[in-house]
């Protein structure tokens, strides 16, 4: 098999590894405060993070030049002190899967956090747990089923992430290409046999992908 | 002791409290939608009064003019639910063990298997809430409410869901927690055979305000406005005007003009001829007399002729409604089944019923 096949499968599995993890991290997080605090602005976070479900990636890609980039909002600070930038790293990659990948994880997380019966919320309060050890004790295995739910999603979604990744991570073979990436370029330039091996390939390692996960769900569950 | 005054307007309703709880077991008796619920949520803090003070032990709770809002975790509240609401993903044991935290482990273990005996779970500390029954999950629950010596235990209907014989075993094992552990209870109910079985003390709530306060014998017997009469099951409560005072029989005779009746009454102190007066009488309190034999001396000054319009059948007892003319009926008669069978009686009997002067409790003046 192809060298570059081979690292684009690599590469795809990391970004969407990482990605994953972050997401699962930043995502439950933001789930518990939309899901169980009151505070203003609510709605706006809420709508600012759901975005990036019904946005076309490219415009998802778009921002994150826009607040990223060398000259970006964020990234010239970054480039100014460091003097690097994300743009068209793997970082970048994971970055791009990040936020398109996130809002899948607190809407699962959210509705998973939000039917926890509130009287055990309440009873671990009365018994002289704090909001913190409520959430972990109480809370959190009790989400579980959505928690990985949430990330097995996420997960899929990270794995897939093409249009916003090819905005700020770029197609570098070698480098950023991941394998949705590569399998546009495979394509696009006529080279069929590579192509076919790539999309083959990517369903195989999806499928058993899934396969696992819908295993560990039932087994945790 | 517990004291607590507060008021909170929530749009279309408003609680306006001020109680004073002694140790023991105090029973918050309303209808659905009085308010006794919330109260108990206030005490434990979920719920923010807009004005008042909560003081449990000298420790307080809430304090608006101070600013004072104990967060919940450290009120040291012992609370149970109608509903279990045990944490599904623990073990009985783990349950219980929950409200023990900050304790040494050897002394939490020493505390959570001496709970387990004291509520009779032994050979269920492995088992999940799903596995176990509701009375055992219930128990459960006070178990773990209890396990961390709180202040104060506060129960919202907790026995409501289960079936009887487990309510009232439950109930008994209550009276014993009331025994043993010397902290105050605050118990919500709208159970009029639960409130005599448990209560030291009653405070009847109605629509956001205190309606009586009392022993359970004061609140039975000696209602003090129409509402508590009519929530406790007083069932014959008229209206009538003063005709004739007798201060040296210590009776006054009143017309009931709705029901068409005269009765004699014990004398109201200050009441003048021509006043009305609301009294009432319990349905245990009333007698069917026997045609066969002499009538008791206090029972003459308030005897009926009629007829028995219905008779309803009520488990331990039979309900007898009866009237004197042409309306609708006058009292309801509660007589024991015993009672009933000797007496042979059937709907349209002729009788006569009877009741003592003393038995009437007139309800004071409400402002």
């Amino acid at each position: 098999m192809d060298g570059s096949v081979l690292f684009a499968l690599r590469l795809s599995l990391q970004v969407a590894t990482v990605a994953t993890l972050w997401v699962v991290l930043i995502g439950t997080l933001m789930a518990f405060i939309l899901a169980r605090k009151a505070f203003r602005g609510k709605e706006l976070l809420d709508i600012l993070l759901t975005l990036p479900l019904v946005l076309p990636p490219t415009v998802t890609g778009y921002y994150l030049i826009l607040f990223m980039g060398r000259n970006g909002l964020l990234g010239k600070y970054l480039f100014h002190w460091t003097g690097w930038s994300i743009m068209f790293t793997w970082y970048a990659a994971v970055l791009a899967s990040f936020f398109v990948a996130l809002p899948l994880m607190i809407k699962t997380m959210r509705a998973a956090i939000e039917s926890v019966d509130g009287n055990l919320i309440k009873v671990s309060y009365t018994l002289g747990h704090g909001e913190f050890k409520t959430f972990l004790k109480v809370i959190l295995p009790l989400s579980k089923k959505g928690m990985i739910a949430g990330a097995v999603l996420s997960f899929a979604r990270a794995m897939g992430e093409f249009g916003a990744t090819l905005m700020i991570a770029g197609n570098i073979p070698g480098k950023t290409a991941t394998m949705p990436i590569a399998i546009y370029t495979s394509a696009s330039s006529g080279d069929w046999s590579k192509a076919n091996m790539m999309v083959i390939f990517f369903t195989l390692v999806s499928g058993i992908f899934l396969y696992i996960a819908n295993k560990l769900t039932k087994k945790v569950l | 002791m517990i004291e607590i005054h507060i008021a909170k307007d929530l749009g279309s309703f408003s609680l306006n409290l001020s109680l004073s709880l002694q140790k023991g077991l105090t029973v918050l008796f309303g209808p659905s939608g009085s308010g006794k619920s919330l109260t108990l949520q206030t005490i434990a803090g979920w719920i923010e009064p807009d004005s008042g003070m909560i003081r449990v032990n000298g420790l307080e709770y809430f304090n608006k003019t101070k600013g004072v809002n104990l967060p919940i975790h450290h009120r040291r509240i012992g609370y149970v639910f109608q509903e279990p609401s045990l944490f599904p993903h623990m073990t009985v044991f783990e349950n219980i063990a929950y409200g023990t935290s900050g304790l040494p482990f050897p002394q939490k273990k020493q505390r959570v298997i001496h709970m387990i005996e004291r509520m009779r779970l032994r050979g269920l500390e492995e088992s999940f809430p799903h596995q176990i029954s509701g009375g055992q999950k219930q128990r459960t629950a006070l178990a773990r409410a209890l396990v961390a010596s709180p202040l104060l235990l506060l129960l919202d209907e907790p026995f409501a869901s289960l079936d009887n014989p487990v309510r009232e075993k439950l109930r008994l094992d209550l009276v014993r927690i009331r025994e043993e552990d010397c902290i105050p209870i605050v118990f919500v109910t709208h159970d009029v055979e639960e409130t005599f079985v448990l209560a030291d003390e009653v405070i009847v709530l109605n629509d956001g305000r205190v309606e009586q306060t009392g022993t359970k014998e004061d609140i039975f017997y000696r209602p003090q406005t129409h509402k508590v009469a009519k929530f406790f099951g007083v069932k014959n409560i008229f209206h009538g005007k003063i005709e004739d005072i007798r201060p040296e029989e210590g009776k006054m005779i009143v017309w009931v003009e709705e029901k068409g009746f005269h009765a004699s009454i014990p004398c109201r102190k200050g009441a003048r001829e021509g006043e009305w007066v609301r009294f009432c009488i319990r349905p245990e309190e009333i007698m069917i007399l026997k045609e066969d034999r002499p009538v008791k001396k206090n029972l003459k000054a308030n005897i009926f002729t009629g007829q028995i319009l219905r008779i309803v059948e009520k488990g331990l007892e039979h309900t007898l409604f009866f009237k004197q003319g042409k309306k609708d009926y006058d009292f309801q008669i509660s007589i024991t089944n015993l009672a009933y069978r000797s007496l042979r009686l059937r709907e349209g009997q002729p009788v006569r019923v009877a009741f003592k002067w003393e038995s009437i409790w007139l309800i004071p003046e409400e402002k």
